[in-house]
């Protein structure tokens, strides 16, 4: 097991690095650059000049990259070209926003999904299925900040009920306050978040109907309730857990669209920010802190599927 | 969704409703450009259906044009990422093992940045027109349709009356032509259906961050990004768009869920 993880993570490597390459080019490539967006028609070339310089970027292409990559060895990111602060100080400042905004969207549309999902397979083909379906559906079709910008109106303007920009209230730290500025984009997470998960839960349940096992339970008497109970939902269970593993990358990026809406201080509006500006660093910084994850979360989820489930060993081959 | 028949019919039906409209938008009085100040921010009446924007624009006007913009980045966006999907699941599928590896390799790798994320840098780089958002959204959305593509020609290769062909001597473009296409249309047809919804939501997000179809062209996620800005007072402007992207997201993905139905038999 160790060994294969190790393997695994020694595959990331060589992976993220390419990714970095390509997006660093990719940087270069682009017909203007930071400094484009700092310096105005009326400085003399001499002047663009020396800001090219100051920040490095008269250099060649890859001595930049070899200078960004031997300082992200050492774990430290850069500075934000705009804002010449640490990005690494920056994301340890805006990640865990974004996370107490994700995570609980996330674990709520996750159980909500287990939930209908079983409930849809228990009726398949029934009224309550076809409800169940039908809302997901329009869920997938549903652009996230439209469903925002109708709770932004309803709750916010009409009712009055809950602030509908930032975090905090100035001068209020407290928690409850934190709690009502959460409510809507977390709601609005959760609507965006759950209608896969069901369907996915639902159409493994139905696979799981047509198994022996079911067969055999139902020829002995058992009845949905206890069948479900004690059977499906656990073997439903197995492959939801590496849907975790998959999810991870979203603690990051899960929200960039949602916070935008709200103006919520996470790495979502910080990427977007630095993206607008043509800010490199803060744009490598993002892309590589989520293609770690996105790696990292494929290596758990198929550490995962080992751990819940005995028959898959992972052998030599299995890479 | 429940694949029945009238589902299908239903989507099929909103659809061409919408191509129709799109298609004969000039044809009808309908002006989205006059800027009428004496007419500013009206609730939708029998004069304007939907009501007029805060320079006095139909409204109805801007949702028909802005519809043309959103279907065709969809659309065309859809060919782009099917074209090039096939043609990688099929040198992928047909190809020597190191082909084979070094597509999926590439797959993989488009696949390890988080989409949007990467569909982002692709905007802000290349300061898009509507052709640069189709090549964009449409360049980064064929992976699933080369790795199905590629999945399902590995299936057929397998099957007896393929193996028959080879030992019997077809020549290879014979081989493909009357094996392994007529293989791959259903499953090219489905994942279509969920491109062009993909391509639409993206546009739709992309333009309502600022970085997809830029005024004074716009579509239905450019009226949502304006709609932003008067919503306290003015709801409808940004309700009538999103109804309009729902109705043929759902329609498309009805559509989809329908020929999975016909063609691969599957259980709804």
């Amino acid at each position: 097991m160790l060994v294969y993880v190790a393997r695994r993570l020694a595959q990331v490597v060589p992976l993220l690095a390419v990714v970095t390459l390509a997006v660093f080019f990719a940087l270069r490539l682009a017909p203007y650059d930071f400094v484009d967006s700092i310096t105005t028609p009326n400085m003399t070339a001499e002047h663009v000049a020396i800001v090219r310089s100051r920040y490095g970027l008269d250099d060649p292409a890859w001595l930049q990259y070899l200078r960004w990559l031997g300082r992200v060895v050492q774990g430290d990111l850069g500075y934000s070209l705009a804002s010449q602060h640490s990005i690494a100080a920056d994301l340890a400042q805006r990640l865990p926003n974004t996370i107490v905004l994700v995570l609980p969207a996330y674990l709520t549309a996750l159980i909500l999904a287990i939930a209908l999902g079983l409930v849809a397979a228990a009726r398949h083909g029934r009224p309550l299925d076809r409800l169940i379906d039908t809302i997901g559906a329009v869920g997938i079709a549903m652009p996230p900040f439209w469903f925002a910008l109708l709770l932004i109106y309803l709750f916010g303007y009409f009712l009055g009920l809950f602030p509908i920009i930032g975090m905090h209230t100035v001068g209020d730290r407290g928690l409850p306050d934190l709690l009502r500025h959460l409510f809507l984009p977390y709601l609005v997470l959760v609507v965006a978040f759950f209608p896969d998960l069901t369907r996915y839960v639902r159409s493994s349940a139905i696979s799981q109907l047509d198994e022996d096992y079911v067969t055999v339970q139902r020829a002995f008497g058992a009845s949905d309730a206890q069948l479900f109970r004690r059977h499906v939902s656990r073997n439903v269970l197995l492959p939801v857990v590496t849907q975790i593993g998959l999810a991870l990358p979203m603690l990051v990026t899960g929200a960039v669209i949602t916070e935008t809406v709200f103006s919520w201080p996470g790495v979502g509006t910080y990427f977007l920010q630095g993206a607008r500006a043509l800010d490199y660093p803060v744009i490598l910084a993002v892309l590589l802190l989520s293609a770690t994850l996105v790696m990292v979360g494929n290596l758990l989820a198929d550490v995962l599927y080992v751990v819940v489930d005995p028959r898959v060993r992972l052998g030599k081959t299995a890479t | 969704m429940t694949a029945r028949p009238n589902h299908a019919r239903g989507a099929i039906g909103v659809l061409v409703f919408l191509a129709l409209v799109s298609l004969a938008a000039p044809l009808l009085p309908l002006d989205p450009t006059t800027i009428d100040l004496t007419r500013r921010s009206q609730a939708p009446g029998p004069a304007h259906w939907f009501g007029t924007d805060d320079l006095g624009r139909d409204y109805l006007a801007r949702v028909v044009y802005g519809g043309r913009v959103s279907l065709l980045v969809g659309a065309l966006a859809m060919v782009t990422a099917t074209t090039i999907g096939t043609l990688i699941g099929l040198l992928a599928g047909l190809g020597r093992p190191w082909v084979d590896n070094l597509l999926m390799r590439l797959v993989d790798f488009l696949s390890s940045i988080p989409w949007l994320v990467l569909v982002i840098v692709a905007s802000v780089l290349l300061r898009p027109g509507l052709i640069m958002i189709v090549a964009i959204i449409g360049g980064f959305s064929w992976m699933t349709t080369a790795r199905l593509v590629r999945a399902e020609i590995l299936s057929v290769k397998q099957r007896a009356y393929v193996g028959y062909a080879v030992h019997i001597g077809q020549p290879l473009p014979i081989l493909v032509a009357r094996h392994i296409v007529p293989a791959i249309v259903p499953v090219v047809l489905i994942t279509a259906t969920a491109t062009v919804s993909a391509a639409m939501l993206t546009e739709a997000s992309l333009s309502f961050l600022g970085l997809g179809v830029q005024a004074p062209q716009t579509s239905w996620g450019q009226l949502l990004q304006t709609a932003q800005g008067s919503l306290q007072r003015q709801p409808y402007l940004a309700l009538i768009p999103g109804l309009a992207i729902i109705a043929t997201v759902m329609s498309c993905n009805a559509l989809g869920n329908s020929l999975r139905h016909t063609f691969l038999r599957e259980a709804p």
